[in-house]
Protein backbone atom coordinates (compact mmCIF):
# COMPACT_ATOMS: atom_id res chain seq x y z
CA UNK A 1 0.00 0.00 0.00
CA UNK A 2 2.68 2.31 0.31
CA UNK A 3 4.17 2.20 -2.67
CA UNK A 4 0.46 3.95 -3.75
CA UNK A 5 0.88 7.15 -1.72
CA UNK A 6 2.18 9.67 -4.15
CA UNK A 7 4.76 11.88 -3.33
CA UNK A 8 3.08 15.09 -2.77
CA UNK A 9 0.77 13.05 -0.20
CA UNK A 10 3.21 11.50 1.61
CA UNK A 11 4.44 15.26 2.39
CA UNK A 12 1.44 16.64 3.03
CA UNK A 13 0.90 13.75 5.28
CA UNK A 14 4.57 14.40 6.51
CA UNK A 15 3.95 18.13 7.13
CA UNK A 16 0.47 17.39 9.74
CA UNK A 17 2.52 14.76 11.57
CA UNK A 18 5.27 17.51 12.45
CA UNK A 19 2.98 20.28 12.89
CA UNK A 20 0.82 17.46 15.25
CA UNK A 21 3.69 16.20 17.09
CA UNK A 22 4.61 19.86 18.03
CA UNK A 23 1.39 20.45 19.04
CA UNK A 24 1.01 17.56 21.29
CA UNK A 25 4.28 18.20 23.31
CA UNK A 26 3.28 22.30 23.81
CA UNK A 27 0.24 20.74 24.69
CA UNK A 28 1.20 18.62 27.40
CA UNK A 29 3.58 21.48 28.69
CA UNK A 30 1.17 23.54 29.02
CA UNK A 31 -1.37 20.06 31.08
CA UNK A 32 1.56 19.90 33.32
CA UNK A 33 2.09 24.11 34.00
CA UNK A 34 -2.07 24.54 34.24
CA UNK A 35 -2.08 21.52 36.65
CA UNK A 36 0.41 23.45 39.06
CA UNK A 37 -0.95 26.98 38.82
CA UNK A 38 -4.60 26.46 38.53
CA UNK A 39 -5.49 25.32 42.22
CA UNK A 40 -3.28 28.62 43.15
CA UNK A 41 -4.82 30.80 40.57
CA UNK A 42 -8.10 30.01 42.04
CA UNK A 43 -7.20 30.44 45.87
CA UNK A 44 -6.03 33.67 44.59
CA UNK A 45 -9.21 34.85 43.54
CA UNK A 46 -10.63 33.75 46.40
CA UNK A 47 -8.39 35.36 48.46
CA UNK A 48 -8.58 38.61 47.16
CA UNK A 49 -12.80 39.07 46.75
CA UNK A 50 -12.16 37.82 50.88
CA UNK A 51 -10.20 40.62 51.56
CA UNK A 52 -12.40 43.03 49.49
CA UNK A 53 -15.80 42.15 50.68
CA UNK A 54 -14.72 42.24 54.45
CA UNK A 55 -12.89 45.86 53.33
CA UNK A 56 -16.63 46.95 52.50
CA UNK A 57 -18.09 45.12 55.47
CA UNK A 58 -15.67 44.91 57.87
CA UNK A 59 -18.22 43.64 61.26
CA UNK A 60 -19.83 40.92 58.48
CA UNK A 61 -19.51 37.35 58.99
CA UNK A 62 -21.34 35.81 56.30
CA UNK A 63 -21.85 36.44 52.97
CA UNK A 64 -24.19 35.13 50.43
CA UNK A 65 -24.84 35.72 46.66
CA UNK A 66 -27.95 37.36 45.45
CA UNK A 67 -29.98 36.57 42.65
CA UNK A 68 -30.85 39.63 40.90
CA UNK A 69 -33.63 40.02 38.45
CA UNK A 70 -32.10 41.93 36.05
CA UNK A 71 -28.53 41.22 35.17
CA UNK A 72 -27.71 43.74 32.55
CA UNK A 73 -25.22 46.29 34.08
CA UNK A 74 -23.83 44.21 36.67
CA UNK A 75 -22.78 40.62 36.67
CA UNK A 76 -23.32 39.67 40.01
CA UNK A 77 -24.18 40.86 43.87
CA UNK A 78 -23.62 39.82 47.35
CA UNK A 79 -25.64 40.54 50.61
CA UNK A 80 -23.74 41.05 53.52
CA UNK A 81 -24.69 39.35 57.14
CA UNK A 82 -23.45 39.90 61.00
CA UNK A 83 -24.75 37.19 62.62
CA UNK A 84 -27.85 36.67 60.35
CA UNK A 85 -28.91 40.73 60.81
CA UNK A 86 -29.03 42.05 57.04
CA UNK A 87 -26.01 44.37 56.79
CA UNK A 88 -26.07 45.62 53.53
CA UNK A 89 -25.16 44.48 49.66
CA UNK A 90 -21.93 44.32 47.83
CA UNK A 91 -22.28 44.77 44.02
CA UNK A 92 -20.08 44.10 41.18
CA UNK A 93 -19.99 46.99 38.44
CA UNK A 94 -18.04 46.78 35.24
CA UNK A 95 -18.46 50.38 33.89
CA UNK A 96 -16.19 51.33 30.81
CA UNK A 97 -13.44 53.55 31.74
CA UNK A 98 -10.75 55.10 29.39
CA UNK A 99 -8.29 52.15 29.22
CA UNK A 100 -11.42 49.84 29.32
CA UNK A 101 -13.60 47.96 30.82
CA UNK A 102 -13.25 48.80 35.09
CA UNK A 103 -14.79 46.00 37.35
CA UNK A 104 -15.73 47.85 41.24
CA UNK A 105 -16.85 46.59 43.87
CA UNK A 106 -19.64 49.10 45.64
CA UNK A 107 -21.02 47.88 49.10
CA UNK A 108 -24.10 49.19 50.12
CA UNK A 109 -25.80 49.29 53.66
CA UNK A 110 -29.05 48.91 53.97
CA UNK A 111 -29.80 52.79 53.84
CA UNK A 112 -28.58 52.85 50.39
CA UNK A 113 -25.88 54.64 51.71
CA UNK A 114 -22.50 53.63 50.14
CA UNK A 115 -19.84 52.22 52.50
CA UNK A 116 -17.24 51.48 50.37
CA UNK A 117 -15.32 51.35 46.69
CA UNK A 118 -13.11 48.18 45.90
CA UNK A 119 -11.20 48.37 42.57
CA UNK A 120 -10.90 45.03 41.43
CA UNK A 121 -9.38 45.70 38.05
CA UNK A 122 -8.84 49.06 35.76
CA UNK A 123 -6.91 49.98 32.68
CA UNK A 124 -6.85 53.26 33.02
CA UNK A 125 -4.10 55.87 32.44
CA UNK A 126 -1.37 55.60 35.37
CA UNK A 127 -0.94 58.63 36.99
CA UNK A 128 -3.97 60.36 35.12
CA UNK A 129 -7.04 57.96 35.36
CA UNK A 130 -5.79 55.83 38.14
CA UNK A 131 -6.28 59.02 40.39
CA UNK A 132 -9.75 57.98 40.56
CA UNK A 133 -8.60 54.98 43.01
CA UNK A 134 -7.21 57.19 45.74
CA UNK A 135 -9.46 57.53 48.56
CA UNK A 136 -9.59 61.74 48.00
CA UNK A 137 -11.38 60.28 44.94
CA UNK A 138 -13.61 57.30 46.11
CA UNK A 139 -13.63 58.94 49.45
CA UNK A 140 -16.53 61.17 48.46
CA UNK A 141 -19.05 58.40 47.64
CA UNK A 142 -18.76 57.03 51.10
CA UNK A 143 -22.16 57.72 53.24
CA UNK A 144 -23.56 58.89 49.89
CA UNK A 145 -26.93 57.48 48.50
CA UNK A 146 -27.20 60.34 45.88
CA UNK A 147 -23.99 60.80 43.47
CA UNK A 148 -24.66 64.53 41.86
CA UNK A 149 -22.35 66.09 44.50
CA UNK A 150 -19.55 63.85 43.71
CA UNK A 151 -16.37 66.03 41.50
CA UNK A 152 -14.37 64.57 39.20
CA UNK A 153 -11.08 64.06 39.30
CA UNK A 154 -9.18 66.83 37.28
CA UNK A 155 -7.56 65.46 33.87
CA UNK A 156 -9.49 62.39 34.36
CA UNK A 157 -13.25 63.50 33.90
CA UNK A 158 -13.78 59.99 31.45
CA UNK A 159 -12.58 57.57 34.44
CA UNK A 160 -14.37 59.92 36.84
CA UNK A 161 -17.52 59.48 34.95
CA UNK A 162 -16.75 55.79 34.67
CA UNK A 163 -17.23 55.30 38.29
CA UNK A 164 -20.18 57.34 38.87
CA UNK A 165 -21.91 55.70 36.32
CA UNK A 166 -20.97 52.66 37.94
CA UNK A 167 -21.58 53.37 41.18
CA UNK A 168 -25.16 54.63 40.54
CA UNK A 169 -25.89 51.62 38.05
CA UNK A 170 -24.82 49.15 41.55
CA UNK A 171 -26.80 51.59 43.20
CA UNK A 172 -30.21 50.75 40.96
CA UNK A 173 -29.11 46.48 41.54
CA UNK A 174 -28.95 47.22 45.90
CA UNK A 175 -32.58 48.87 45.86
CA UNK A 176 -33.59 45.77 43.99
CA UNK A 177 -31.85 43.18 45.93
CA UNK A 178 -32.28 45.12 49.28
CA UNK A 179 -36.14 45.62 48.32
CA UNK A 180 -36.03 41.59 47.82
CA UNK A 181 -34.77 40.81 51.02
CA UNK A 182 -36.83 42.64 53.00
CA UNK A 183 -39.75 40.77 51.84
CA UNK B 1 25.75 14.73 7.19
CA UNK B 2 28.05 17.05 9.47
CA UNK B 3 26.96 20.27 11.15
CA UNK B 4 28.83 22.88 8.86
CA UNK B 5 27.60 26.15 10.91
CA UNK B 6 29.75 28.82 11.87
CA UNK B 7 29.73 29.01 15.68
CA UNK B 8 29.37 32.87 16.20
CA UNK B 9 31.15 34.29 18.66
CA UNK B 10 28.90 34.15 22.29
CA UNK B 11 29.85 37.37 23.14
CA UNK B 12 28.96 39.80 20.27
CA UNK B 13 25.78 37.76 19.83
CA UNK B 14 25.14 39.18 22.92
CA UNK B 15 25.89 42.78 22.73
CA UNK B 16 24.48 42.67 19.24
CA UNK B 17 20.92 42.23 21.00
CA UNK B 18 21.72 44.99 23.91
CA UNK B 19 23.38 47.28 21.84
CA UNK B 20 24.03 47.15 17.91
CA UNK B 21 20.86 45.69 17.08
CA UNK B 22 18.56 46.81 19.98
CA UNK B 23 15.39 45.43 19.11
CA UNK B 24 13.67 48.60 19.98
CA UNK B 25 16.04 51.03 19.31
CA UNK B 26 17.27 49.89 15.54
CA UNK B 27 15.40 47.16 14.63
CA UNK B 28 12.52 49.21 15.56
CA UNK B 29 10.26 45.68 16.58
CA UNK B 30 7.33 45.56 19.06
CA UNK B 31 6.56 48.75 19.17
CA UNK B 32 3.08 48.00 20.52
CA UNK B 33 4.11 46.18 23.43
CA UNK B 34 7.02 48.98 23.86
CA UNK B 35 4.22 51.96 24.68
CA UNK B 36 1.33 50.22 25.90
CA UNK B 37 3.69 48.95 28.91
CA UNK B 38 5.93 51.81 29.53
CA UNK B 39 4.12 54.23 31.02
CA UNK B 40 5.53 52.82 34.45
CA UNK B 41 9.15 51.05 35.56
CA UNK B 42 6.99 48.40 36.97
CA UNK B 43 5.37 47.43 34.04
CA UNK B 44 7.97 47.63 31.92
CA UNK B 45 10.09 45.52 33.72
CA UNK B 46 7.51 42.86 34.02
CA UNK B 47 6.94 43.25 30.34
CA UNK B 48 10.50 42.61 29.26
CA UNK B 49 11.44 40.17 31.19
CA UNK B 50 8.37 37.87 30.19
CA UNK B 51 9.68 38.61 26.97
CA UNK B 52 12.90 37.51 27.80
CA UNK B 53 12.05 34.09 29.40
CA UNK B 54 9.72 33.60 25.91
CA UNK B 55 12.39 34.65 23.87
CA UNK B 56 15.10 32.43 25.40
CA UNK B 57 12.63 29.40 25.65
CA UNK B 58 11.59 29.58 22.37
CA UNK B 59 14.76 30.13 20.53
CA UNK B 60 15.80 26.92 22.36
CA UNK B 61 13.33 25.04 21.13
CA UNK B 62 13.28 26.20 17.39
CA UNK B 63 17.00 26.08 17.26
CA UNK B 64 16.57 22.07 18.40
CA UNK B 65 13.84 21.41 16.33
CA UNK B 66 15.09 23.40 12.95
CA UNK B 67 16.12 19.78 11.31
CA UNK B 68 12.56 18.84 12.41
CA UNK B 69 10.73 21.60 10.88
CA UNK B 70 9.87 21.55 7.33
CA UNK B 71 9.97 24.75 5.69
CA UNK B 72 7.00 24.69 4.22
CA UNK B 73 5.13 24.96 7.82
CA UNK B 74 8.07 26.52 9.83
CA UNK B 75 5.86 30.06 10.69
CA UNK B 76 3.31 27.78 11.84
CA UNK B 77 5.35 25.75 14.04
CA UNK B 78 7.19 28.67 15.54
CA UNK B 79 3.92 29.80 16.50
CA UNK B 80 2.77 27.40 17.99
CA UNK B 81 5.91 26.75 20.12
CA UNK B 82 5.56 30.30 20.84
CA UNK B 83 2.11 30.46 21.95
CA UNK B 84 2.88 27.46 23.91
CA UNK B 85 5.34 29.34 25.97
CA UNK B 86 3.39 32.42 26.19
CA UNK B 87 0.61 30.64 27.65
CA UNK B 88 2.78 29.16 30.05
CA UNK B 89 4.45 32.86 31.04
CA UNK B 90 1.00 34.12 31.46
CA UNK B 91 -0.15 31.40 33.31
CA UNK B 92 3.12 31.47 36.02
CA UNK B 93 2.50 35.32 36.19
CA UNK B 94 -1.34 34.79 37.16
CA UNK B 95 -0.23 31.85 39.60
CA UNK B 96 2.91 33.92 41.24
CA UNK B 97 2.68 37.73 40.04
CA UNK B 98 -1.05 38.22 40.58
CA UNK B 99 -0.52 41.99 40.97
CA UNK B 100 2.15 42.49 38.06
CA UNK B 101 -0.29 40.01 35.99
CA UNK B 102 -3.47 42.39 36.60
CA UNK B 103 -1.02 45.35 35.45
CA UNK B 104 0.03 44.00 31.95
CA UNK B 105 -3.44 42.35 31.25
CA UNK B 106 -3.60 41.72 27.62
CA UNK B 107 0.18 42.22 26.81
CA UNK B 108 1.09 39.15 27.91
CA UNK B 109 -0.82 37.20 25.92
CA UNK B 110 -0.07 39.44 22.93
CA UNK B 111 3.76 38.38 23.53
CA UNK B 112 2.41 35.49 20.99
CA UNK B 113 2.76 37.83 18.16
CA UNK B 114 5.71 39.89 18.95
CA UNK B 115 7.53 40.57 16.12
CA UNK B 116 11.29 40.42 18.11
CA UNK B 117 10.15 37.10 19.13
CA UNK B 118 8.86 35.70 15.70
CA UNK B 119 11.76 37.70 13.87
CA UNK B 120 15.08 35.40 16.16
CA UNK B 121 13.21 32.25 15.69
CA UNK B 122 13.23 33.20 11.86
CA UNK B 123 16.86 35.41 11.64
CA UNK B 124 18.87 33.08 14.46
CA UNK B 125 17.72 30.25 16.00
CA UNK B 126 16.56 28.50 12.78
CA UNK B 127 20.00 28.98 11.36
CA UNK B 128 22.15 28.60 14.56
CA UNK B 129 22.98 25.54 17.48
CA UNK B 130 21.01 25.69 20.81
CA UNK B 131 23.64 27.49 22.88
CA UNK B 132 24.03 30.60 20.37
CA UNK B 133 20.28 30.82 19.96
CA UNK B 134 19.89 30.93 23.89
CA UNK B 135 22.85 33.86 24.14
CA UNK B 136 20.71 35.40 21.54
CA UNK B 137 17.31 35.10 23.20
CA UNK B 138 18.84 36.74 26.25
CA UNK B 139 20.69 39.43 24.57
CA UNK B 140 17.54 39.91 22.45
CA UNK B 141 15.78 40.36 25.66
CA UNK B 142 17.88 42.43 27.80
CA UNK B 143 18.22 44.79 25.16
CA UNK B 144 14.11 45.20 25.09
CA UNK B 145 13.97 45.10 28.46
CA UNK B 146 16.82 47.96 29.25
CA UNK B 147 14.60 50.19 26.42
CA UNK B 148 11.56 49.09 27.99
CA UNK B 149 13.52 50.20 31.89
CA UNK B 150 14.55 53.44 29.60
CA UNK B 151 11.49 54.36 28.06
CA UNK B 152 9.51 53.64 31.45
CA UNK B 153 11.99 55.63 33.99
CA UNK B 154 11.64 58.55 31.43
CA UNK B 155 7.85 58.50 30.88
CA UNK B 156 7.46 57.83 35.21
CA UNK B 157 9.67 60.03 36.34
CA UNK B 158 7.98 63.04 33.96
CA UNK B 159 4.61 61.41 34.19
CA UNK B 160 3.75 60.58 37.64
CA UNK B 161 6.96 62.08 39.31
CA UNK B 162 7.93 58.54 40.58
CA UNK B 163 9.75 55.85 40.23
CA UNK B 164 9.19 52.12 40.65
CA UNK B 165 5.90 53.65 42.30
CA UNK B 166 8.26 55.57 45.08
CA UNK B 167 7.31 59.36 44.70
CA UNK B 168 10.53 61.56 43.88
CA UNK B 169 9.48 65.26 44.28
CA UNK B 170 7.15 66.98 46.56
CA UNK B 171 3.57 68.30 46.30
CA UNK B 172 5.03 71.63 44.58
CA UNK B 173 6.19 68.75 41.50
CA UNK B 174 3.51 69.16 38.74
CA UNK B 175 3.93 65.77 36.29
CA UNK B 176 3.61 66.39 32.63
CA UNK B 177 0.69 64.07 32.41
CA UNK B 178 0.92 63.79 28.30
CA UNK B 179 4.32 61.68 29.39
CA UNK B 180 2.27 58.77 30.59
CA UNK B 181 -0.25 58.89 27.98
CA UNK B 182 1.05 57.02 24.60
CA UNK B 183 1.81 60.27 22.82
CA UNK B 184 4.34 61.27 25.72
CA UNK B 185 5.69 57.57 25.11
CA UNK B 186 6.26 58.24 21.10
CA UNK B 187 8.00 61.56 21.74
CA UNK B 188 9.83 60.23 24.36
CA UNK B 189 10.93 57.07 22.38
CA UNK B 190 11.91 59.55 18.96
CA UNK B 191 14.21 61.90 21.22
CA UNK B 192 16.03 58.11 22.39
CA UNK B 193 16.38 56.89 19.03
CA UNK B 194 17.79 59.99 17.61
CA UNK B 195 20.07 59.76 20.70
CA UNK B 196 21.54 56.03 20.12
CA UNK B 197 21.39 56.90 16.59
CA UNK B 198 24.37 59.83 17.18
CA UNK B 199 26.05 57.61 19.81
CA UNK B 200 26.34 54.57 17.27
CA UNK B 201 27.37 56.57 14.52
CA UNK B 202 30.20 58.92 16.90
CA UNK B 203 31.14 55.28 17.98
CA UNK B 204 32.27 54.14 14.07
CA UNK B 205 33.53 57.13 13.34
CA UNK B 206 36.00 56.75 16.05
CA UNK B 207 36.50 53.40 15.26
CA UNK B 208 37.49 54.46 11.87
CA UNK B 209 39.56 57.05 13.14
CA UNK B 210 41.72 54.60 15.06
CA UNK B 211 42.35 52.07 11.56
Amino acid sequence: MTEQITAPRRETLHLGLVLGGIAFFVALMLSVVNSVTAPIIEQNTKEQEVIAFSALFPDATDFKEASPGEPDLTPSASTAYQDGVLLGVVVTATPRGYGGEMELLIGFDTGLRVTGIQFISTSESPGIGTKVQEESYWGQYIGQSEFDGVDAVTGATVSSKAVKSGVTAASELAMAILAQEVQ
Amino acid sequence: MMEQETTPKLSSVLLNGIVFENPVFVQLLGMCPTLATSSSVKNALGMGLSATAVLICSNIAISALRKLIPDKVRIAAYIIVIAGFVTAVDLLLQAFFEELSKSLGVFIPLIVVNCIILARAEAFASKNGVLPSAVDGLGMGLGFTLALLLLGSIREILGSGSWFGIQLFGDSFKPMLTMATTTGGFLVLGFLIAGVQALSARLRKGEKAHE
